[in-house]
Order: structure tokens, then C-alpha cells, then sequence
């Protein structure tokens, strides 16, 4: 079946999550939607899926225009969507949940479902007991199940959201066997949302990459996954020359460290860090970065190993000790973690004032913050509600607010949303830091970014990483390859 | 993920400059927030008394009798002033209480639970320095059981706000939850005290209460009004102050308003989050406590009794809440508050015994119902139609 998808547009308040994306899925093809976190793939698979709807543009199944209001109206046009986290109900066995969702009378057909059960798992090799109860089966298992109960909707047009998280590799062989057999022998479309570019280039013929809610670019695979990377990431500007850094004592220095986390485990990470260093963390979203730079703050307790900083053991401390100990942590959500909506600035800076006295003076407070106001260049004034600044402003506040000799800082996508001139300021401000013997850890979505600033380049794949220290390492394509998950390369 | 929704539209934006107001205009923005802040209240309260006459006529009672009997109660003489200002003040230091929870985000439902066992400690300060129940008589006087009894009720409402505080931070428990289960233990163990041959039920009596209080254990009261004391008015207003300079001069009061906005940000900020839940749960189940205390000392009450706390801590829930958690509005409130309370009982005499107004004494709830409705409303009208400046697009994207 074809689908095609015709000047789709769909924002979230201000933000524009898709910008006028036309597409054409082809019958017997099977489609990869890349691109980095935030790029828009969910929300075009969510408008595709009939879980939202678009702001404008339209939606053409086999050459007529549809309106697709809900999943289920989406399933009877012949589109079904397979979500990273099965949607079933785990209390029910098998076959209930099979049935549930199945068109029919008050009263199940139980014994023709169950039928039409087994004779989709025996076609698939799939090895499901009808009776089993769902919490008791793998998410593999538990996707197997998801997939024929598609298929006996009649699904035309399989869309699969980062289906090979959490399964086993025989389990991820299987499926795409699977996959492989509805297109080239029924002809369905599949459509693949996935972060890793192994999958994509074992399983897809043809890659669809989106950036920052738009439309790049497409390519056929097989291919190199450096140009999927470019594709993905954009032309990446190589390392400039710079002069060594002078590196100070070592501020920090994790050993062994293992982190468990709902999603994934953070295995045995070493690292040394000194004043003055800048070591930027590659990785796509979610490959334990996020995991990692938390248990360096306190934030989450490693499950083993040691974290010193400058020499004392911090490893399973309470967060406000590493902050003594002088670490700041700036987080990626700035009014959600950050700052404090419904706050001005000058309470933002009382708050974090660190003074002893229990009394706020606020004459000396407001006077305080016009001091910073105006020499980290924010555009606001002291009693401006947090939230009224823009996102540019807002980060330069947060920084500001940070005290001035830190031994170590750690920053979540420190210049997000910001445009290019204000990311420049934010960085300057930074790097002045190392001056002060400040070592820094950045978590960026941006390999220019980290590129670019970086002294060494720590690459994190599903909770594994490679250390890269050699600035002649420091390409597109290397790094491009770490982080889709070819090891060492 | 969160932090995303910024990505793409302010990367081409320019930051938008920040125009100097003049003065005037200033001055009419801050009218043009107040006036409707102050007034919407007032428009609830007339819409509410029009349905009140409304419905008291459909009933075919006469709203001037009911009126009547309302100011009769509350504020004809000195004596029912006397008894309204006994009412309002455990009330009001609940309430100041809460005003500190509820602005650092901390639903404290659990607060009727807290002025029981406030109401139990002052009761076992009695029993073990005034009654004698302490193994050595150490004949103390007025002035010092008295202090005792404030203590032991402080601490008592404090340790059961404390639980609640644990169960949150430790158990994952909602302190919402955690209170109401706190609230109806409490309870129980009231009741167990002093009913069916429980250890504080005189022997041989058969009411739910305790033996009455003793001499040296009883508030002093005024020379002219024999139903009033004044220590609570005192701790009242020592409530008040103390809230006061919490909530808008420390340092403490603003790492609470910060938790009430956003408990993540305020502890990567650096604000000890866990350790301000347990101190201002810890205060204000000492207010509610000694509050507790207060309701069963007064002077027309001294003893224990089944409920000790009258619902009245959920009806401080309500007076913050309308006060929008502010430490000035509370006491006026509360006062409103006090007075639609003891008002409706004298209405419900009225409903009672008055051939004019003989209807079910459950109509008194449904009239005080509406009071509270209404002004609700009235806030939601004013959000509705004058919001206040500066509030954040709501924006909840999602596109992982």
C-alpha cells in the first residue's frame, strides 16, 4: 500500500515539531526515519498513526486523501503503529488481548480469535501460548504478539517506533526476518523509527532523515553510516588547531562505574578528569550519558565503583555534598529542573546566595542581580518573572548563577535552543571558567558542538563507551560511527 | 524529555528587548491585577447570599429571620462575641500552620489527625503532671503545666506530621494519602482512650470523654467573659508573627515558596528539599497540635471529648486556600470562616425550635456550601477573564 504524506506541518505552542514534510512510503519497502532526538520522527509517526492530527497538510492512502482522527480510524485505513513500550494489558492472558481491541459483537468469538492466533504464530514462527499471561512474557514476546494482532486488522502499513530496544538478538533476527517476508511477499509497507544505524542498514532499504522538524534528506541503502551520520547530523565542521590546554590536579576520577537505570546499565566507566579539561559526551539520546553525568552529581547512585572528587570519595553521597565539594550541575530542562517558573531573578539569586544568614536583604539582593544582569548580558530586569525571558536569556541566567571557583561543572545541552550568536557567549563564559581551574563535562546532541570544544570525546552506545583522545579521531566520521554502535572502528 | 520544546523557533529568533515601563502604566497594571484579586471574592460572597435568599425563600423560610439568628450567634453581644473569638482563634493558628506547608507544595490533608493528637498530648500533660499520673509528684504549678501541656501538644501534632513527612520522602507514600490514613488512626486512638472502659474513661462513666480537667490545669479566662481565655489569642498572634516573617522575610520562607513552584529545581538549586519537608511539617502539625490543645481547654470544654478537633483543621484547609496562601489574608478569612460556623449552628437552633424557619438542619450545610462554592467560582471567573500577567504558555511537548 502507498502512503503519502503531503506538506505536513504540526507545532507545539511555539515550537514547530513538523515543518511542511512530504513523503511517500511505497508498498513492499521497508522505510528507516532517522534522525537525532527531537527531530520530529515521533510526531509524524504519531500524525501517521492517527494519534494526533496535523496542523495542515494532507494524508493520502493509495492515492485518496483520508482524515485519520484516532489509531483506531488509522487501523481501518490499514496504517497500525507498533509503540517502543507494547501497548497491552498485562493482567490478560494471550489471547484476551488479542481479542481486545478486535472489532466484534458483546460477546467475543474467542474460538475463532484463537484460531487466527495460532495460525498467525505458526506462519511466523512466533512461539506464543494463548493462554500465557502478558507479564510473564518478554517485550519481545510481548511485540511478537503486538505484530499479529495487527496483522489480523488487515495493517497494510506496519510503523515500528525503536522496536529492537529491550529484546534478545534471536528475538531481533526473528523480527526482522519477519519484517522482511510482510514486505517482499505480502507487499506491506514497514516503517522503522530507530536510533540505531546497524539496524537500519541490516534491515531498510532506504533511509528518511529529519532535522529539526524538517525534511534533509533521503538515501538508499546500503550505504556508508557516515553518511547517514552527515545526513543526520549535518556538515560537521573538523577540529580546528588549538594550543594545548594547561591542565590543572585531577578533579575528578570515576572508576568502574556502573549505573542501572529503567532503560539501560552504564557498564564499568572509567574516567580522569583535570582542572581545566573540557570532555564533551557523545551519544544519541538515551545511550547513558544522561545516566552517567547524574551519578557524577549525586544525582543517582552508581550500583558499584568508586567517584572521587578532587581526592574524596564521593560515590553514593547525597547531592548537596558534591555541590560543596564544588560541583554545579546545569540540567537540560531549564524551567522544568533549572529554574523556577513564577520566580524573579532576584529571588532565583537569593535562593542560591550562599550565606549563612537566614534573613533575605532584598535591597542588596536586587542590587546584586543588576550586577549580573549586566555582566553576563541578560535581557531582563531583576524583578522579570523567570519565565518571561527568552531561552538565550535564561541559560546566561542560570550561568550566572553559578559560583565562581567550581572544581568541576556539568552541563545537559548547555546551548539548546539557543541561536548561534548566544551559544558563542554561552561557551566563552565557559571556557573562561578553566581559568579559575574549572574542569567541564558536557552532555551535547550537537557534534559541532562537541567537536568543536571538546579536548577529549567520551562516545556512549546502549551504556558502553569509547574514550577518544587523539584530535586526529575528532572527525564526523568516526565519532558518527561510535555512536551508531561500530565499536573501535 | 524535557527541555526540548525550546529547540527550534528561538535558534532564529532574536531575544526580545525588555521596554522600560513608565510609572503610570505600572501603577495601572498592579491596579489591574489587585482590583479583580480583591473584589472577586466579595462578588462571590453576594452572589452566594442571593442564592442563599433565594433558596431560603423557595423553602418558604424568611432570609431576615435566618439572618437574624446568624448575627444573633456571631456578634449581637459581648458573650457571642466572646464564644466566636474562641472559635476563631485554634482556627486561625491551623491555619497559619498550613499557610507554610501549602505554599512549599505540601498537600497536609493530614492536618485534622494533627490537632487530635495535639488535643491527646495536652490531655497526657494533665494526666501525668496535674492528675498525678507521673510516678513522682512533682508539684507543679499553673503556669508550668500549662507550658507542659503546649509542648506535649506541639510535639504530638509534630511526630504525627512527621510520620506523614517520612512516609513521603522515605515511602513514596503522597502525604495526601499518608494524612488521611494518619487522620482516621488518629481518631481511632481518640476513641479508644476514652470510650468503652478505655484507660482515660472515668471508671464508671459511660460518656466518650475524660474526667473534667482540673483547676491548676485550666486556661485562665477573663474577668467579664468566663468562656474566653486569653493565651490563645496570644499564640495566635505569635503564630501570626512568626509566619509572617517566615513566609516574607526569611531566607527559609522563599526556599519554601521555591519547593511550592517546583521541588526539582529548587534542590538542584541547592534548596535541602527533604530536610524543609520535615521542618515545616514539623511546625505546622505543632500549630495544629497546640491548636488540638486549645479546642479541648477551652474553658467550656476541659476535658477530652470524641472529636476533638471538630473538623476544624479541613476547614483551615479551605480558609488558606481562599486566602490564596497569603499570611495577611488568613487571619480575615478565617475569621469569615468562624463566623458562617458558629452563625450556622445558631441558624440551625433556629431551624430547630422557630415555627419561621422550621426546615431540616442540614440546609445550614448546603447554605455554608454555597459560600464557599461561590467565592471559589469567583476566582475561577477572575483567572478566566482577568488572568494575571506573565503566566507561562502551557506546553507539555513531547517529541522523543
Amino acid at each position: 500500500m502507498r502512503v503519502e504524506l503531503n506538506h505536513i506541518s504540526k507545532s507545539f505552542g511555539r515550537v514547530r515539531a513538523n515543518q511542511d514534510i512530504s513523503l511517500t512510503f511505497e508498498g513492499g519497502h521497508i522505510y528507516a526515519i532517522l534522525g537525532e532526538n527531537g527531530a520530529g520522527k515521533s510526531t509524524l509517526m504519531k500524525i501517521m498513526s492517527g494519534y494526533q492530527a496535523a496542523d495542515s497538510g494532507e494524508i493520502l492512502v493509495d492515492g485518496t486523501p483520508v482524515v485519520l482522527e484516532s489509531p483506531t480510524g488509522a487501523i481501518e485505513h490499514g496504517i497500525g503503529m507498533l509503540y517502543q513500550d507494547p501497548l497491552d494489558f498485562p493482567p490478560f492472558t494471550v489471547l484476551e488481548n488479542f481479542i481486545a481491541g478486535r472489532p466484534g459483537g458483546f460477546f467475543p468469538d474467542r474460538q475463532s480469535a484463537r484460531e487466527a492466533l495460532v495460525a498467525l504464530s505458526k506462519r511466523f514462527h512466533f512461539d506464543l501460548d494463548p493462554d500465557a499471561y502478558i507479564d510473564m512474557l518478554t517485550i519481545g514476546e510481548r511485540q511478537q504478539l503486538e505484530i499479529i494482532r495487527l496483522l489480523s486488522l488487515n495493517v497494510r502499513v506496519l510503523i515500528l517506533d525503536e522496536p529492537t530496544t529491550g529484546i534478545s538478538a534471536e528475538q531481533k533476527s526473528r523480527l526482522f526476518d519477519v519484517l522482511k517476508s510482510l514486505a517482499k511477499e505480502d507487499g506491506l509497507t514497514v516503517v522503522l523509527v530507530s536510533h540505531k544505524l546497524e539496524d537500519v542498514i541490516e534491515l531498510c532499504d532506504e533511509a528518511v532523515v529529519l532535522r529539526r522538524g524538517s525534511y534533509v534528506g533521503r538515501t538508499a541503502i546500503p550505504c556508508a553510516i557516515s553518511t547517514l551520520v552527515e545526513l543526520m547530523f549535518g556538515k560537521v565542521v573538523d577540529r580546528q588547531e588549538r594550543p594545548p590546554v594547561e591542565v590543572g590536579p585531577a578533579v575528578l576520577a570515576v572508576k568502574d562505574v556502573s549505573v542501572v537505570s529503567r532503560r539501560l546499565t552504564v557498564d564499568h566507566v572509567s574516567l580522569d578528569m583535570r582542572a581545566g579539561e573540557v570532555i564533551g559526551l557523545a551519544g544519541l539520546d538515551g545511550s547513558g550519558q544522561g545516566e552517567f553525568i547524574r551519578a557524577c552529581t549525586g544525582l543517582l547512585a552508581p550500583q558499584s565503583g568508586t567517584i572521587q572528587i578532587a581526592g574524596r570519595s564521593m560515590a553514593g553521597k547525597p547531592y548537596h555534598r558534591f555541590v560543596q565539594s564544588g560541583v554545579a550541575f546545569l540540567p537540560a530542562g531549564r524551567l522544568e529542573e533549572g529554574l523556577i517558573a513564577g520566580m524573579t531573578l532576584t529571588e532565583h539569586f537569593a535562593l542560591t546566595l550562599p550565606t549563612a544568614a537566614p534573613w533575605v536583604n532584598w535591597f542588596q539582593a536586587r542590587r546584586a542581580t543588576q550586577d549580573r544582569i549586566s555582566h553576563f548580558n541578560v535581557k531582563g530586569r531583576p524583578g522579570s518573572p523567570i519565565q518571561t525571558l527568552s531561552g538565550g536569556n535564561q541559560q546566561r541566567f542560570a550561568l550566572s548563577l553559578l559560583r565562581s571557583k567550581l572544581k568541576l561543572l556539568l552541563l545537559e545541552h548547555p546551548t539548546r535552543g539557543l541561536d548561534v550568536e548566544s551559544a558563542n557567549y554561552i561557551w566563552e563564559q565557559l571556557l573562561a571558567r578553566r581559568e579559575d581551574g574549572t574542569a567541564i563535562l558536557f552532555i551535547s546532541a550537537e557534534l559541532d558542538e562537541i567537536v568543536a570544544y571538546s579536548d577529549r570525546i567520551l562516545v556512549f552506545f546502549g551504556g558502553q563507551v569509547t574514550m577518544v583522545d587523539d584530535p586526529a579521531l575528532m572527525t564526523a566520521g568516526h565519532l558518527g560511527e561510535l555512536i551508531g554502535g561500530r565499536s573501535g572502528a | 524529555m524535557s527541555g526540548i520544546m525550546q529547540e527550534t523557533p528561538t535558534r532564529s529568533q532574536p531575544d526580545k528587548v525588555v521596554t522600560q515601563p513608565s510609572p503610570t502604566s505600572m501603577w495601572w497594571s498592579y491596579l489591574r491585577d489587585l482590583l479583580p484579586a480583591v473584589l472577586a471574592p466579595f462578588f462571590g460572597i453576594a452572589v452566594a447570599l442571593g442564592i442563599i435568599v433565594l433558596i431560603l425563600e423557595w423553602q418558604g423560610a424568611s432570609p431576615t429571620v435566618a439572618w437574624d439568628y446568624l448575627y444573633q450567634g456571631t456578634l449581637a453581644d459581648a458573650a457571642k462575641r466572646a464564644d466566636l473569638v474562641s472559635y476563631w482563634m485554634p482556627l486561625a493558628i491551623t491555619s497559619f500552620g498550613l499557610v507554610l506547608v501549602y505554599t512549599a507544595g505540601l498537600w497536609n490533608i493530614g492536618v485534622e489527625g494533627q490537632m487530635i493528637t495535639g488535643a491527646i498530648g495536652a490531655t497526657w500533660a494533665i494526666r501525668l503532671f496535674a492528675e498525678g499520673h507521673f510516678p513522682v509528684d512533682l508539684g507543679l504549678g499553673r503556669p508550668v503545666i500549662l507550658v507542659l501541656c503546649v509542648i506535649f501538644a506541639a510535639a504530638g501534632g509534630a511526630a504525627w506530621a512527621l510520620v506523614c513527612a517520612v512516609l513521603k520522602t522515605r515511602g513514596g507514600v503522597n502525604e495526601i494519602f499518608g494524612g488521611v490514613a494518619l487522620n482516621f488512626i488518629a481518631q481511632t486512638f481518640n476513641m479508644f482512650l476514652i470510650s468503652n472502659g478505655g484507660p482515660w474513661q472515668p471508671i464508671g462513666s459511660r460518656a466518650t470523654e475524660t474526667a473534667r480537667f482540673p483547676a491548676n490545669a485550666q486556661l485562665p479566662t477573663f474577668e467579664e467573659f468566663r468562656r474566653l481565655s486569653p493565651i490563645p489569642i496570644y499564640v495566635a498572634i505569635g503564630a501570626f508573627v512568626l509566619v509572617a516573617v517566615i513566609m516574607y522575610v526569611s531566607r527559609w520562607g522563599l526556599q519554601l515558596r521555591a519547593m511550592g513552584k517546583n521541588m526539582r529545581s529548587a534542590f538542584l538549586l541547592g534548596v535541602r528539599t527533604e530536610r524543609n519537608i520535615y521542618l515545616s511539617m514539623a511546625l505546622c502539625g505543632a500549630l495544629a497540635g497546640i491548636a488540638g490543645a486549645f479546642r479541648v481547654m477551652a474553658p467550656d470544654v476541659n476535658k477530652l471529648t470524641a472529636s476533638p478537633s471538630g473538623g476544624l483543621g479541613f476547614l483551615a484547609i479551605l480558609v488558606v486556600l481562599l486566602a490564596g496562601l497569603s499570611t495577611i489574608l488568613t487571619p480575615f478569612v478565617s475569621f469569615v470562616f468562624a463566623m458562617l460556623s458558629k452563625g450556622g449552628q445558631s441558624i440551625e437552633n433556629g431551624f430547630l425550635w422557630d415555627h419561621d424557619l422550621s426546615l431540616d438542619r442540614s440546609l445550614v450545610r448546603v447554605l455554608q456550601s454555597t459560600v464557599v462554592l461561590m467565592v471559589v467560582l469567583s476566582f475561577g471567573v477572575r483567572n478566566r477573564f482577568f488572568p494575571p500577567r506573565q503566566t507561562l504558555p502551557t506546553d507539555d511537548t513531547d517529541r522523543t
